[in-house]
């Protein structure tokens, strides 16, 4: 797929051409255009683009066809004859790309099924819970339906850490501003004056919530996290040794 | 030079000759062409056994500089041993020539002779050493092996490759090690240790050394500091790194050595694409250089390999001189005292998108003429030695500039010239430099004015904050001295 169809992918993926560059790393020269110049590209590109797109290789470079022995799969939509199990499949990608629950009628019309056709997917998916892998078809009062992690394959507390988990923590200047003003004030009252200025409670809020930094005695004294520290150098690594239930071996040895 | 006794044209030879490495082992193989009775065919051979494609001098438009630059090419890859294949074929034109180019490049002579030493052969010029007039030693094919025995398997660069990493975690630095210790087997996070250590005591010797990094005026961190920083990373913490993950444990070991300096260097790595770590290190890899060392013209290969390894195009290219290279290669004196071209067309102190063209000039100025020299990754060190060579060769003294418009070597700027030998050499080898993209492109114009800053730096995502926490001495953090690595990280008990 090249020129215009390319293009329609982007768009039914919500992205740019700079956007997809950026996210693959690559120029954005490269997929724009009406016939992007992607034959001579690095196979790890052309691979990730195939993902980006939810693409088959071949329809980035024709060329491949003849050389990618897998099976295509015929574009969405499908006519009779594919089974049940097939159709089960498409109610749960459906729902799984819609924003919320839909109801059967809502489904049918989104797939451009019949309705009893919806209506069989439904029930052969509920049949069958292992065709949505980890996500669970969940029914929702009172005749709606959508799709959810399952829950019998974490345990509760990966679950909690999970929902407690923020995103990765990427200093920004105001941030790196409070850390080090912590490591270097935490404890005296100059930390107290510094919080007045501005932008200062906000970063020192995003630290905390990171877990970097941490206050015991009132928001006027910091302290920061031993991770900081041993990443820093600035302490050594026994309060993970000893969370990690690691004992000091006798004899010098390096515990197991 | 040594005449060897081949009588039999012993097909071992052949497959002694073929072990005995190439160029990079300080080895050519000249194989003349059967049938061919003059210098400048035997020149085109030369080229061949320095390692190029046999139609590349045509295909690059030197056909006529075939021995100039062969000769370039030897001295550039310092080879000790210069080797003739079927030397029994060369006429006595060829002969001399050969013996010549041998003695220039301080090479041994080795001429397999296949017809034995013996009676001359008919329409033959008969056994070189009489040729040549030379002093020769006649030697049979077994001393041959035992006097240039075949060169020695590579060595395998130790944890070179991204498998010999185990996964890493995605932490910022903060908490990178601490994350490292937490989810890694104890052995592997041993590993990532030693490196990580390794690193931060490196950038903590290199910041002492480099002494004062702040304005005192205004607290920012110096535009000095920042290109020296920039090539402080490119040629000794980042860019040697062997693969993305060792890159990966290299950097937040670097920014958490500046940190605690009050020195903040950023990584954002949301734009480098699905395995942003294999963007850290250097361009100038093995492979990028070994590609470039197809190549004839050797000023196109110096340039690209310069523009590569800095990312930044041919712009002060021209203000080099040949005394700023060092004479193996390795080193490049940036020059420092002399004046870069003001690009045309924009006045000093300008605004907006144009302002930010003189910026991004300044920057790539800075870290092209810092003072600590630019130190060349050993795989590329022949290209920068073999363009001294042909340069030297051509009567250039050492304050003479190191590259030249091949035309008008006197009067005009080899810059337009370098970009496009620059262009076509990446395209030959199938890079695309993004640096050298067409002016819209790179100055944003064709993404709404945006500005795509590029340096080293901005490659790899790396931003270093000049204003900053360091502004304010209230929050400098404490200097001691960092708390030693663990022992068992450090290979056994205190």
């Amino acid at each position: 797929m090249t020129g215009p169809g390319l293009r329609e992918r982007l768009r039914d993926a919500g992205l740019s051409a700079w956007e997809l560059g950026d996210l693959l790393g690559i120029h954005p020269h490269l997929v724009s255009g009406p016939d992007p110049p992607l034959a001579g590209r690095p196979v790890q590109v052309l691979i990730e683009i195939a993902r980006r797109l939810d693409l088959h290789p071949a329809d980035l470079v024709p060329e491949l066809g003849p050389l990618l022995a897998c099976r295509r799969q015929a574009p969405g939509g499908g006519s009779g004859g594919r089974g049940r199990r097939t159709d089960a499949l498409a109610v749960l990608s459906a729902l799984a790309t819609a924003w919320g629950p839909l109801s059967a009628d809502q489904l049918a019309r989104a797939l451009g099924w019949q309705l009893p056709r919806t209506a069989a997917a439904l029930a052969a998916a509920r049949d069958t819970p292992g065709l949505g892998g980890p996500l669970a078809l969940w029914r929702v009062p009172p005749e709606t339906w959508t799709v959810t992690p399952r829950l019998d394959i974490l345990t509760g507390a990966q679950r909690r850490v999970l929902r407690d988990t923020t995103g990765a923590a990427d200093l920004d200047e105001g941030q790196a501003r409070v850390l080090l003003a912590a490591l270097a004030a935490g404890q005296s009252d100059a930390y107290a004056m510094l919080r007045a200025q501005p932008g200062w409670a906000g970063a020192e809020a995003a630290l905390k919530e990171t877990g970097l930094i941490y206050s015991s005695t009132g928001p006027h004294r910091v302290h920061v996290s031993d991770d900081v520290r041993f990443s820093l150098r600035y302490s050594d690594d026994g309060h993970i040794a000893r969370e990690l239930g690691e004992l000091p071996a006798p004899g010098g040895a390096p515990p197991r | 030079m040594y005449v060897v006794d081949n009588a039999g044209d012993d097909l071992a030879a052949v497959r002694h000759l073929n072990a005995c490495g190439g160029p990079a082992e300080g080895r050519a193989v000249l194989r003349p062409t059967p049938g061919a009775r003059d210098v400048a065919t035997l020149g085109w051979d030369l080229l061949v056994a320095a390692g190029k494609p046999p139609h590349a001098a045509r295909s690059e438009g030197v056909s006529g500089l075939s021995w100039e630059f062969g000769q370039a090419w030897l001295a550039g890859f310092a080879v000790t041993d210069m080797i003739v294949d079927r030397a029994h074929l060369l006429t006595r034109d060829q002969a001399g020539a050969a013996a010549a180019a041998a003695v220039r490049a301080g090479a041994t002579l080795w001429l397999l002779w296949g017809t034995g030493i013996g009676p001359p052969v008919p329409d033959r010029d008969g056994p070189p050493h009489l040729v040549a007039g030379q002093d020769a030693q006649v030697i049979s094919l077994r001393e041959f092996y035992q006097r240039l025995p075949a060169a020695p398997p590579p060595a395998a660069t130790e944890l070179g490759r991204p498998g010999s990493w185990p996964p890493l975690p995605a932490a910022d630095f903060p908490t990178f090690l601490a994350a490292c210790r937490r989810y890694l087997p104890r052995g592997e996070f041993a590993q990532v240790a030693c490196l990580y250590y390794d690193t931060a005591e490196a950038a903590d010797a290199w910041l002492d050394t480099y002494g004062a990094f702040r304005d005192p005026h205004d607290g920012q961190v110096t535009a000095g500091f920042e290109a020296a920083l920039a090539g402080w990373l490119r040629d000794s913490a980042i860019g040697p790194a062997p693969c993305g993950p060792a890159a990966l444990v290299r950097l937040p070991a670097v920014q958490a050595a500046l940190f605690v300096r009050a020195i903040v260097l950023t990584w954002q790595p949301a734009a480098l694409g699905p395995q942003p770590a294999s963007r850290l290190p250097g361009n100038l890899t093995p492979q990028v250089a070994g590609a470039l060392q197809a190549t004839v013209r050797t000023d196109a290969a110096a340039a690209t390999a310069l523009s590569v390894h800095l990312n930044q195009g041919p712009a002060f290219f021209g203000l080099l001189h040949l005394d700023d290279v060092a004479p193996d290669g390795s080193a490049i004196r940036g020059p420092a005292g002399r004046v870069p071209a003001i690009r045309p067309g924009i006045s000093p102190g300008a605004g907006g998108v144009y302002g930010q063209m003189l910026e991004e000039d300044q920057r790539s100025w800075r870290e092209f003429a810092a003072a600590e020299p630019i130190r060349v990754p050993g795989c590329a060190r022949p290209l920068f030695a073999a363009h001294l060579a042909y340069r030297r060769a051509s009567g250039a003294a050492g304050n003479d500039p190191y590259f030249t418009h091949p035309r008008d070597p006197g009067g005009k700027s080899p810059v337009q010239y370098l970009r496009g030998a620059i262009r076509g050499t990446a395209r030959r080898i199938g890079l695309d430099l993004a640096w050298l993209h067409g002016g819209g492109c790179r100055h944003g114009t064709d993404i709404d004015m945006t500005w795509r800053g590029q340096s080293w730096l901005a490659e790899r995502g790396l931003r270093l904050a000049r204003g900053g926490p360091g502004q304010d001495p209230a929050i400098t953090p404490p200097r001691g001295r960092p708390c030693p690595r663990p022992w068992w990280v450090s290979g056994g008990p205190p």
